[in-house]
Formats: structure tokens, C-alpha cells, sequence
């Protein structure tokens, strides 16, 4: 069961990889033919030239396999959210950071980075600080449950990055969070 | 801008504005306008003409009657309701534009001023701040606030755009690109560099940009993001928001040797600070007492004394003249731009909006609302939308 999900992952993962590789091709060919004016002929070869999906697909597995038990890929936990310029974890929010923590204490290749974010409103200096609070809190919360400070970096987006668009508490609510970004191996400038 | 007022120092004074009678008292709420004629000969500079007319109602004191034709004796002008007259001669030879302004009382018949300005034929648009601040200045015996340039941030599609603003002529210049987040522009009290907070590497740090050149590098950071740098009235440090641990605290940083001293103590955030126009005190939000409230610190001696007691009071700036402090307060999910006076203690809400930034004169604000930048007079009730878009973080100086 648990490998069954793993290989969809790995499908997904590796479809990504392809599509994002060709977009970035495309980028660069649009870039190149609006100076020089390449002709279609070169654009083709350069597509060629992209790892199908498969070898993708083998290369990363292969990666994987070589590098991590099956338990501490990469794994994705949900966001913890606060109230209006709090930084105070809630019952929910310690629950997932609990569950983190048993993540990385039994898989020390894995460094996290914690995102910090507010919602729109009030002043963007104050809410850096606070996304930096936010992050630190979750950070502090981890470290007291075990896990070596040194693996996990934060980060405050301050209201800059919201996830909703809207001017209403809904949309607020969902704004105010910590993101988790997990990884394995060199990452994150650790 | 510095440059071409430097160019433009070629104003000849020929008749000392005469401050004897204050035409409008800026400080008396509803205060009626000054009807004033603007009368233009010689040779024709639409950006002259259009940028004065521009200055003029964004002062918001004047109603202006456009005069096209001679003929006119200061009698009849007084009759139909005008009591100043602009009379603008435009000369140009050899690049060099010459403005010659004489302002009259057509009441009392008197010049109030006779001025000479003169500049490269493309410095017209300070020209024609040059005339409006000193119209201005003539009529209410305050400074001018039009030659000076604000800085502010612009969001847009992909990124972020620190950019300089001509806040009469309603003119802004990208001098900036970021797509990632840049930060509170400050110009230095010079006017020749900008202080900024920008995001590389997931980190913020504190950035200083020459506006001749365009050039810019990190000057001073902390282990955290470094945010809300503010000049001192000397040019020589920064004061801004650093991180000792996960905690913000405040940093004084020597902008040439990049030298940081932490100048706070709390548990709390501390952010967004503003020096005193004589440098000795510091203005700043801190929420050391459970929300974020103004205070205010004697750097000396680091006495600190807390001067709101709101539910979410941001933003605070001294005022270029000393005696107040504007703010922004959340009041039951209103922004309310608020004053509080130093000496009396008082507080008072002066317009609905955030960000807060005084007018070089200290006379108005400019700030943010959803929609734009706006500008309006601390003493009365009329606003002025400068620029639509989404805004952030002006500054004037």
C-alpha cells in the first residue's frame, strides 16, 4: 500500500519535472528566437534533447532508493494557522508540529524550512516580524520536542506571500500560517 | 533632484517676499480659498503651466482663475473674486529657460514678491514647483514642499519597483526592479541616496542606493530580516529593525563602516522606528505590552515612555517640525491616521488610511488607502488621490 503511493508520487514528481523542463526550454527558446529569429528547426532539436518522463522517473528513483528509507522521503504536512497578530500556537497547530517532530527525529536526513506569513493587515514592517515570530515559534516548539535546531531554517514572508486574495476574515484566516517545506540532503543554504 | 536644484540655485531674489499679511491660516479648519489669477506671457511651456496649476490645487488652499488676457486692471480681478495675481513672464535662450514671477495683492495693489528662476529648459517641471512653493509660501508664511521627492513602492504583476515621486506633477520614475520584496524607502535627508529593506536569499537585509548612479549594496543586517530603515538627520546612520536570536530589537548602523549597535531591550517586536528632527529620540512600534503601540526613546539614555494605547497603532513618523507624531491606528477594522502632539499628550484623528508619511513642510501627509496614494493637509478635511495602484511604504522628506 504504503509503496503503491510512493510510485504515484514518483509519477507525479517525475511528470513535473518534464513539464517544468520543457516550459523552462520554451522560456529560453522565446527568449533566443525574438533577438536572433531561430527557425523552427532548431526549437525542435532543442526539445529533443529533454529526459523523457521514464528516465526521469528511473533516475530519481534510483536516487531515492540509494539515499533514504521509504519512510523519510519527503513528506507533506499541513500549514498551522494563528490568530489575528498572534504568534501563539494552538492546540491543532502543536499537534502537527508534534507529528513533524517524530518525522525528523527518525529521519535525520531530512532539514525543514519553516515559512512564516500574515494576513494584509496592518503595517508591512510590523508583519515581517511577526511572520519571523510565527516561524520561530513553530521553530522553538520542535526543538523542545528534540529536534537539532540546526536542521531547520526559518523564513518571514510578512504579508507579502498570501494565499487568498480577498479582503474578509476567511481569506485572513487562511493567510496566517506557517508553511512547512521539507528536503532531503543539501538544501535550504544547510 | 539634488542636482538640478543645485542647477537651478540661479534664483535671484529681487524683492524679499514680504511675510507682513498670512493670507490663509493653514491651522484654521474650513478656511475659505485664496482665489488666485495665473497669468502666463512670453513664451509658451505647457509643463510649466500645467505642473503649476497641479501644485497649486494639490496645496488645496487656492482657486484658480486661468487669465489669458491683458487688460484686466487689479480692480476688475478683485471684483470677480481674485485677490492674488501670478504674473509669469517665460523667457528661453540658449537652453536656459527664465521664469520671472510677480505676485500681486490686487486688493491692495502691492508686489508681494518678484522672483527670478532659471534653469536648463528641461528643468521646467521644478521650475514650476519652484513658483508654486513660493506662491505657497507667500500666501500661508509655511515652507514649500513641491521641489522635494518621495520615494514609495510599487507592487506589480512579478515583482516589486522602488520608485521616486514627483508628488505635484503626479509623476513617478522606477528607479528599481525586485521580484522579490523590497521594502520602506528612505531618502537620505541629503536627498542623494535611498535606504531600503530587500529581500535576497530568503533573507532581508538593509540596502543603500546612489540615485545618481542607480547602484545599490547591503550596508548593514542581522541574523534575521532587517526592515524599516530610517535616516538620521545627519546622513550618517541608519536606525532599523534587526533580529538578536528570533527577536527583533532595534539597531542603530554606521552606513559607512556598516557597524551595528542594538539600541532596545524587550521580549517583544520592535519596528518601524523615525528619529526626532533633532536626532535625539526615536519614535518606533513595539508590542512589549501585548499589541503593537507607539513609543518613543531617548537614545541617550534609553528612557522609553509609551505614547498610545490603541488596539494596533503602526506606522509612526515624527513630524519634520518636531512637535507631533502621525501614526495609524486600527480602530474596530477602520485604518485611522492619527497625531499625537508631543507637548500636550493629545491625540487626534486626522483622515482614514495607513502608512503615513509627512510632506517635507510638515504641514500634510501622504499615505495609502486600497486604490492609492493620497495626500491631504493635517489641518483640513480635503484629500487629494495622487496615484492609483497598489502603494506601499511612501516616504517624502
Amino acid at each position: 500500500m504504503e509503496r503503491g503511493k510512493f510510485v504515484r508520487l514518483f509519477v507525479i514528481l517525475s511528470l513535473l519535472v518534464f513539464v517544468m523542463a520543457c516550459a523552462k526550454s520554451q522560456v529560453k527558446q522565446q527568449q533566443a528566437a525574438k533577438p536572433s529569429g531561430v527557425p523552427e528547426h532548431v526549437k525542435e532539436k532543442e526539445e529533443v534533447a529533454v529526459t523523457t518522463p521514464q528516465e526521469a522517473k528511473s533516475v530519481m528513483e534510483k536516487e531515492l532508493e540509494s539515499r533514504v528509507p521509504a519512510e523519510c522521503e519527503v513528506r507533506h504536512f499541513p500549514m498551522i494557522h494563528f490568530a489575528f497578530d498572534s504568534y501563539e500556537l494552538n492546540d491543532e497547530a502543536k499537534r502537527i508540529l508534534t507529528e513533524i517532530a517524530e518525522y525528523m527525529k527518525k529521519c535525520p536526513g531530512v532539514i525543514l524550512l519553516i515559512e512564516g506569513h500574515c494576513d494584509e493587515r496592518g503595517s508591512n514592517e510590523y508583519n515581517l516580524a511577526l511572520g519571523w515570530k510565527r516561524a520561530n515559534e513553530a521553530k522553538k516548539f520542535l526543538v523542545s520536542l528534540g529536534v537539532d535546531p540546526d536542521r531547520i531554517t526559518t523564513i518571514s514572508y510578512g504579508e507579502e506571500k498570501p494565499l487568498c486574495y480577498e479582503h474578509n476574515e476567511a481569506c485572513w484566516a487562511k493567510n496566517r500560517r506557517d508553511e512547512f517545506v521539507f528536503c532531503v540532503g543539501k538544501c535550504f543554504g544547510k | 533632484m539634488k542636482r538640478f536644484v543645485a542647477v537651478l540655485s540661479l534664483v535671484f531674489c529681487l524683492i524679499k517676499p514680504s511675510f507682513g499679511k498670512i493670507y490663509v491660516d493653514i491651522r484654521s479648519p474650513g478656511v475659505t480659498k485664496v482665489g488666485i489669477a495665473l497669468r502666463f506671457q512670453g513664451e509658451k511651456f505647457p509643463t510649466i503651466e500645467t505642473v503649476l496649476k497641479k501644485d497649486l490645487l494639490a496645496y488645496g488652499m487656492f482657486r484658480i482663475y486661468p487669465v489669458s488676457l491683458t487688460g484686466f486692471t487689479n480692480e476688475d480681478l478683485r471684483l470677480i473674486g481674485v485677490e492674488l495675481l501670478a504674473d509669469m513672464k517665460i523667457e528661453s535662450a540658449n537652453g536656459r529657460l527664465i521664469l520671472t514671477l510677480n505676485l500681486i495683492d490686487t486688493g491692495e495693489g502691492k508686489q508681494l514678491v518678484s522672483k527670478l528662476f532659471e534653469g536648463s529648459e528641461n528643468a521646467a517641471l521644478l521650475i514650476a514647483h519652484k513658483v508654486a512653493d513660493t506662491i505657497y509660501s507667500v500666501v500661508t508664511g509655511e515652507n514649500g514642499m513641491f521641489t522635494y521627492p518621495a520615494v514609495a513602492v510599487r507592487k506589480v504583476a512579478g515583482g516589486y519597483e522602488l520608485c521616486m515621486l514627483d508628488v505635484g506633477a503626479r509623476l513617478y520614475k522606477r528607479v528599481l526592479f525586485s521580484n522579490r520584496p523590497i521594502q520602506s524607502p528612505v531618502l537620505s535627508p541629503d536627498g542623494g541616496r535611498i535606504a531600503f529593506s530587500l529581500m535576497r536569499r530568503g533573507d532581508f537585509d538593509i540596502y543603500v542606493l546612489n540615485v545618481k548612479t542607480a547602484k545599490y549594496k547591503k550596508v548593514c543586517g542581522t541574523s534575521g530580516p532587517d526592515t524599516a530603515p530610517f535616516w538620521s538627520p545627519d546622513g550618517k546612520f541608519l536606525v532599523f529593525s534587526g533580529y538578536v536570536g528570533d527577536n527583533p530589537e532595534l539597531f542603530l548602523c554606521d552606513v559607512k563602516t556598516g557597524k551595528i549597535k542594538r539600541i532596545t531591550r524587550s521580549i517583544g517586536i520592535e519596528t518601524s522606528p523615525s528619529f526626532s528632527p533633532d536626532g535625539k529620540r526615536i519614535v518606533f512600534v513595539s508590542n512589549r505590552a501585548g499589541r503593537p503601540n507607539i513609543y518613543i526613546m531617548d537614545i541617550e539614555t534609553g528612557r522609553t515612555v509609551r505614547i498610545s494605547s490603541g488596539y494596533y497603532d503602526v506606522s509612526p513618523e515624527w513630524s519634520p517640525k518636531g512637535d507631533a507624531i502621525v501614526y495609524s491606528s486600527v480602530v474596530e477594522g477602520n485604518y485611522l491616521l492619527k497625531l499625537y502632539y508631543i507637548d500636550s499628550g493629545l491625540s487626534e484623528v486626522v483622515g482614514v488610511g495607513e502608512d503615513p508619511t509627512w510632506s517635507p513642510n510638515g504641514n500634510y501627509i501622504l499615505f495609502k488607502r486600497l486604490g492609492g496614494l493620497f495626500l491631504k493637509s493635517i489641518y483640513g478635511s480635503d484629500e487629494l488621490k495622487i496615484f492609483s495602484g497598489r502603494w506601499e511604504n511612501p516616504f517624502w522628506r
